[in-house]
């Protein structure tokens, strides 16, 4: 028990570390700055509040000339405007300026990696709250932690000068010191440690209520909410949550108390009456101390109390930020395990087959989605992955654009395992149109091609259009296929139906010329006209190249080379439609189910009867 | 510089109504904590008065001009005592009653919004800056109570600082007070100047910070993790927009630099630490060392408390500012809160227990103005039990049509009548409750699967009566397989939102689940709004077939864009641009040859021609 905090510090220690070297590779301007600004701040602290009092008392005392007080309040002002006008210009120009620095070229460093590590690292909830926690503000959270680091070194360099000061005024004096730091190090981490359970008490609840907030207000929610009576459900989970925090409330209220008073009698209190009554006895009672040394103690016990809090403070805040660090540092640091670089072989142009060998996978260990498939497609063919919902069909095409390694066997394209393959070369062989499409903020032109395009390729993206029915509508558009899409930043941008915005994406397919392209579903929320001509522009388009797609609508399926029908990941049933028609198994059921209802076997009123 | 031109016309009498709108709904709320709040201001101030300067002076004068002892130690004995006191206070407001006073405020507030909420018309939802007004006003709510109480602590605070340390200044050595004002005064103005700056400076960086938080997006989110990687050229266009964009905004701090610059000298050196640390403190020993009008212990004590009294001044002076803004939000939350309901029934009719006829007449609808509208002059009579299909094209306004028969929305133009009275005269809690609907885009609660087949809040006893009803409605839409593998049945809570254990239902299941809503509610009529988007072809026969049986007495409104759903239907209504164009039965529909047929043809043709 005793160690594993230990070992957190040291670990905290070397995190702390780690952000100042990628600060310090980001921006060493900033990292210097920084450290001068907080070095300046404790400077002006520290001597005003000890050797400029010090020096005041003991020279209106004396009875120094007024001309020779002045003089050295001129020359400490001289020195401080100097560092004031620095300090100035830090704050009003290099600061917002390196900031940008900072953000660009951290966050170029994170997206490079976002878009680096495997797609599985997305999925995986652990690891993308990390992520997101890591990424959450990282340029002001760096920005924090260094400046926090630099209040640690200049904090505890301010505490033993002023210390000093103290013990050369008066030995015993300097004793009183234990307090606030027995106040802030004993008492304060007890009572962050109950308020940090209490938090953690609590949190369910003010999630409850976070949730309650959202139903409330999210379109999503809204029709549900007046056709039904739930809004009484919402509102008694809310009332719930809320006598809920109360419970923690006075769970805590008694415990949490206690060690509070006592970091705040000790922290301030003590040091502060304790030092007066010390030093006045001595002043008064003994004679043994001058008033300008009672002036300065004062003083200076006023500046140490709050040197050690902003101290303490510091402390406690690089310890908050260690998991911000921690985060941070596992999420740059992560070992791809299938790295987006990966590098090998340039793959053949020419598709001859693409096999799958005894390949098992599961997005959970120990929960297969794919179990011990194989099949081998010829190139140039049309192929149809039928099956039920969760069958493993998505799956597939996932494993097959190796945004996943499967857990067992092998895909093999061309005869070769296609983890020889360099992969961007390897995914180049592939245009795909998915039924959870994303569009971009950028001109429709782009949203086709997924890249920059030339003036050169208006044609290509033209065609395209025109193959997936969307064609018309673009032409509409103000600026045609330059429009740009959603009104992200775009005041003019078009905000397109469902419909549109898949036809535009089933139009990247149409734009790549390449030699596998693959559908999943991609008529989804189309209407029955619209997918009807969807589907002769795959066929015809695909003529020549080899074709994979996902489609619940099986007459779709009818004109393909090959279908697979899938359950349960693995495939049941394999031919040509008029073959697994004759086999009279599965497909063929769920075929003439489909069928039955556009032909008429049974009225309505038969089944109702 | 929209905000600022708001805030300036913001009459002063609304601000403080606004403001006072809080604070009176905090007073009756939770009345001791905040008359605890205000003590609490005052009584910290006060001590800290009491110790950082009247303490310390009186200890060096009692050094400087040789009182006794015993006077000192009574002193601060009576500090010390004060303080044990002060923290037992202090503790129980931070950790107990402001614990509970606030949240109880919060609750106030929100049942009121939430009230609210259940009320507001659904066209809100459609307008986006009334929309975004309303999230807005709801996810401020909360701040705009710590924000007045945090104006009001500042104010107990600032006046009590303000008169302790005003007074104990002017008895010490009046001239005084002029440093501290002007002092004040001067780093008021120029701190004015540069908000003014850096307003301007945000406003100009806003649209490039907008690009920046959308690559930001598109790098972090999940959705697009795989576009990304299956298009690696996307994320170099992505970059090279990022890249410009920051360029953009290093350009826009640059142009700021130098003034920006100037304006932070003077902010916080020249009228602050220069007016203290050399002007005053030059006047202090003048004072002392030439004219001997004050003590040296006064000098140390003036100096360093000159900084407190300044403090106070300057929190007053945020005050109003602070009023203003919160005004803005405030006036969000109570034009929320003042929302007239415009759908209503000023005769609340009692609804008849059977189902009845439905009838549209002559009914035009648009959600605006500027858009048109949807429905035109729409005829339709909808008989008791009656099975009809809504089918046509997306956009044809199938869903807006079932909304008006939800009274979701109220016709522009015409009226629909139920049993020959206009739907606008019955009750409209009891007129929606007649209908059970089943949407595209139906949600899931994170509630119990029982409280998800009720949506409503019922006590445990009741619940646990109504299980066979419960159970029924989902063995009936298909879920009792899935109602068997669940640990604990009924109770089960659904999504993982806030159980570790809580199951997440895959989208056929969900539909599932949601179907049985409409079977528990035992509607009169039934709308199924695409119910089987998310359903393979087998369940979605099998969703069909028991949808019809359980229907029997129902009248039942499908749309569905699979024609194979909809054959069966006594009537099927084909839309067009807002108006029904055919009608008929699926036969009568296919001799008539025209837009039905073609549909059925694209669709089905395919299925029918093998055999």
């Amino acid at each position: 028990m005793k160690k594993q905090p230990e070992i957190k510090k040291t670990r905290a220690l070397k995190n702390n570390l780690y952000c100042v070297r990628l600060m310090w590779d980001i921006s060493r301007g900033a990292v210097i700055h920084a450290g001068l600004m907080t070095a300046f701040n404790y400077i002006a602290w520290v001597f005003y509040s000890a050797f400029f009092i010090k020096y005041l008392v003991g020279a209106l005392n004396r009875a120094d000339s007024f001309s020779d007080i002045f003089r050295y309040i001129l020359l400490a002002g001289g020195f401080f405007m100097a560092t004031a006008i620095y300090y100035a210009y830090v704050e009003g120009a290099y600061i917002p300026m390196a900031g940008v620095k900072v953000y660009h070229k951290l966050y170029r460093k994170l997206y490079q990696k976002a878009r680096n590590v495997e797609l599985r690292c997305f999925e995986d909830s652990s690891f993308y709250n990390k992520y997101t926690l890591a990424v959450d503000g990282a340029n002001e959270k760096l920005i924090q932690v260094i400046i926090n680091l630099f209040g640690i070194i200049c904090g505890a360099i301010a505490a033993t000068v002023v210390f000093t000061q103290m013990f050369h005024i008066d030995k015993t004096a300097v004793l009183f010191v234990f307090f606030p730091i027995i106040g802030n190090f004993v008492f304060g981490y007890i009572y962050n440690k109950y308020l940090f359970n209490r938090d953690r008490a609590m949190a369910p609840y003010k999630r409850r209520i976070e949730y309650v907030n959202r139903v409330m207000y999210l379109a999503d929610y809204s029709k549900e909410m007046r056709l039904s009576n739930v809004f009484y459900l919402m509102k008694y989970k809310y009332l719930k949550a809320i006598d809920g925090i109360f419970d923690v409330v006075d769970q805590y209220a008694f415990k949490i108390n206690l060690p509070l008073w006592f970091r705040n009698y000790f922290t301030f209190t003590i040091i502060f009456e304790g030092v007066l009554l010390y030093g006045a006895y001595r002043t008064i009672v003994g004679k043994t101390m001058s008033l300008s040394e009672l002036a300065v103690l004062s003083s200076i016990m006023v500046s140490a109390t709050w040197i050690l809090i902003r101290f303490a403070e510091n402390i406690l805040e690089s310890m908050k930020q260690g998991l911000f660090i921690e985060n941070l540092r596992t999420f740059l640091e992560y070992e791809e395990n299938l790295p987006e670089d990966y590098d090998g072989l340039t793959p053949e142009p020419e598709i001859t087959s693409i096999e799958f060998r005894n390949v098992s996978f599961g997005y959970k260990k120990e929960e297969y989605i794919i179990k011990n498939l194989s099949f081998r497609i010829e190139g140039k063919k049309s192929i149809a992955l039928v099956g039920h919902n969760g069958a493993g069909k998505t799956t597939i095409i996932k494993l097959l654009f190796r945004l996943y390694d499967p857990d067992e066997g092998e895909i093999l394209l061309n005869d070769k395992n296609i983890k020889e393959y360099n992969l961007k070369a390897y995914r180049s062989l592939f245009a795909a149109a998915f039924q959870d499409y994303k569009v971009f903020a950028l001109s429709i032109k782009e949203n086709v091609l997924m890249r920059k395009g030339t003036p050169k390729d208006d044609t290509l993206v033209i065609e395209a259009l025109k193959k997936a029915g969307v064609y018309d509508k673009v032409m509409t558009l103000p600026d045609g296929i330059n429009t740009n899409l959603t009104k992200e930043f775009d005041e003019q941008g078009a905000q397109l139906s469902g419909g549109e915005f898949q036809k535009i994406v089933v139009a990247r397919a149409f734009a790549k010329n390449v030699p596998i392209k693959v559908f999943d579903e991609p008529s989804s929320a189309l209407d029955p006209i619209a997918e009807y001509d969807l589907y002769e522009s795959i066929l015809k388009d695909s003529f020549g190249k080899t074709m994979i797609f996902i489609s619940h609508r099986l007459s779709s399926v009818r004109n393909a080379d090959m279908v697979y029908m899938l359950e349960k990941g693995t495939i049941i049933e394999q031919g040509s439609h008029i073959e697994l028609m004759d086999l009279h198994g599965a497909y063929a059921d769920m075929y003439q189910k489909q069928a039955k209802n556009y032909l008429a076997v049974e009225s309505l009123r038969e089944v109702t009867a | 510089m929209e905000e600022q031109k708001n805030k300036n016309k913001q009459s002063l009498k609304k601000i403080l109504s606004n403001n006072w709108f809080i604070i009176k709904l905090s007073f009756q709320t939770a009345p001791f904590f905040m008359i605890y709040m205000i003590f609490e201001a005052v009584k910290q101030r006060c001590l800290v008065f009491l110790e950082h300067t009247y303490g310390i002076k009186f200890v060096l004068e009692a050094a400087e001009y040789q009182k006794p002892f015993i006077v000192v130690v009574r002193f601060l004995l009576i500090v010390f005592a004060a303080w044990a006191i002060s923290f037992i206070f202090s503790g129980i407001y931070q950790n107990r009653v402001s614990q509970k006073g606030l949240p109880k405020i919060q609750k106030r507030l929100k049942e009121l919004m939430y009230e609210r909420v259940k009320a507001l018309d659904l066209e809100c939802y459609d307008d986006p800056t009334y929309y975004n007004e309303f999230v807005l006003s709801l996810s401020e709510a909360e701040k705009s109570i710590t924000r007045t109480h945090q104006i009001i602590e500042a104010f107990f605070g600032g006046v009590t600082t303000l008169i302790t340390s005003g007074i104990f200044f002017l008895t010490t050595d009046s001239p005084s007070v002029l440093f501290v004002l002007g002092s004040f005064g001067l780093t008021f103005f120029f701190a004015q100047i540069l908000n003014k700056v850096n307003y301007k400076n945000r406003i100009e960086k806003n649209p490039e910070e907008r690009k920046r938080t959308y690559i930001h997006r598109v790098f972090y989110l999940n959705e697009y993790a795989k576009e990304i990687r299956l298009n690696p050229d996307m994320s170099e266009r992505l970059y090279e927009e990022f890249d410009t964009t920051n360029d953009n905004l290093y350009l826009i701090e640059k142009s700021y630099a130098k003034k920006r610059t100037g304006l932070q000298f003077l902010v916080n050196y020249v009228t602050n630490d220069f007016i203290s640390d050399v002007i005053y403190i030059t006047y202090l020993v003048y004072r002392a060392a030439i004219m001997h009008a004050i003590s040296y212990s006064s000098v140390v004590v003036l100096w360093n408390s000159s900084g407190s009294l300044k403090n106070s001044l300057r929190n007053i002076s945020r005050i109003f500012p602070q009023i203003s803004e919160n005004s803005l939000y405030i006036e969000k939350i109570r034009n929320f809160l003042n929302y007239e309901t415009k759908i209503i029934s000023t005769k609340n009719l009692p609804m008849p227990n059977v189902p009845k006829t439905l009838e549209f007449k002559n009914v035009s609808f648009g959600y605006n103005k500027e858009d048109g509208n949807i429905l035109h002059n729409v005829n339709l009579i909808i008989h008791p039990n009656q099975k009809i299909a809504l089918v046509g094209y997306n956009g044809a306004g199938k869903t807006t049509l079932i909304k008006l028969i939800m009274r979701l929305y109220d016709p522009s133009e015409g009226e629909i009548r139920y049993n020959g009275i206009n739907i606008k005269d019955y009750n409209v809690k009891e007129y929606r409750n007649m209908i059970g609907t089943i949407f595209q885009d139906f949600k899931i609660f994170a509630a119990s699967v029982s409280d998800n087949v009720i949506l409503d809040y019922m006590e445990d006893a009741l619940k646990s009566k109504r299980e066979k009803e419960i159970r029924h409605a989902l063995t009936f839409s298909g879920f009792d397989y899935k109602l068997n593998s669940l640990p604990q049945g009924l109770s089960t809570e659904l999504t993982t939102e806030f159980e570790e254990d809580g199951v997440d239902l895959s989208g056929g299941e969900s539909q599932k689940l949601a179907t049985a809503r409409a079977f528990y509610k035992d509607a009169r009529m039934v709308i199924l709004d695409e119910p089987s988007s998310a359903l393979d072809p087998i369940a979605e026969y099998q969703l069909n077939e028991t949808m019809l049986q359980a229907a029997a007495n129902k009248t039942v409104i499908f749309i569905s864009h699979r024609l194979s759903t909809t054959r069966n239907a006594d009537r099927i209504l084909m839309l067009e641009h807002g108006q029904i164009i055919e009608e008929g039965t699926h036969e009568e529909l296919l001799e008539l040859k025209n837009k039905y047929a073609a549909m059925w043809k694209a669709q089905a043709g395919k299925y029918v021609d093998i055999e």
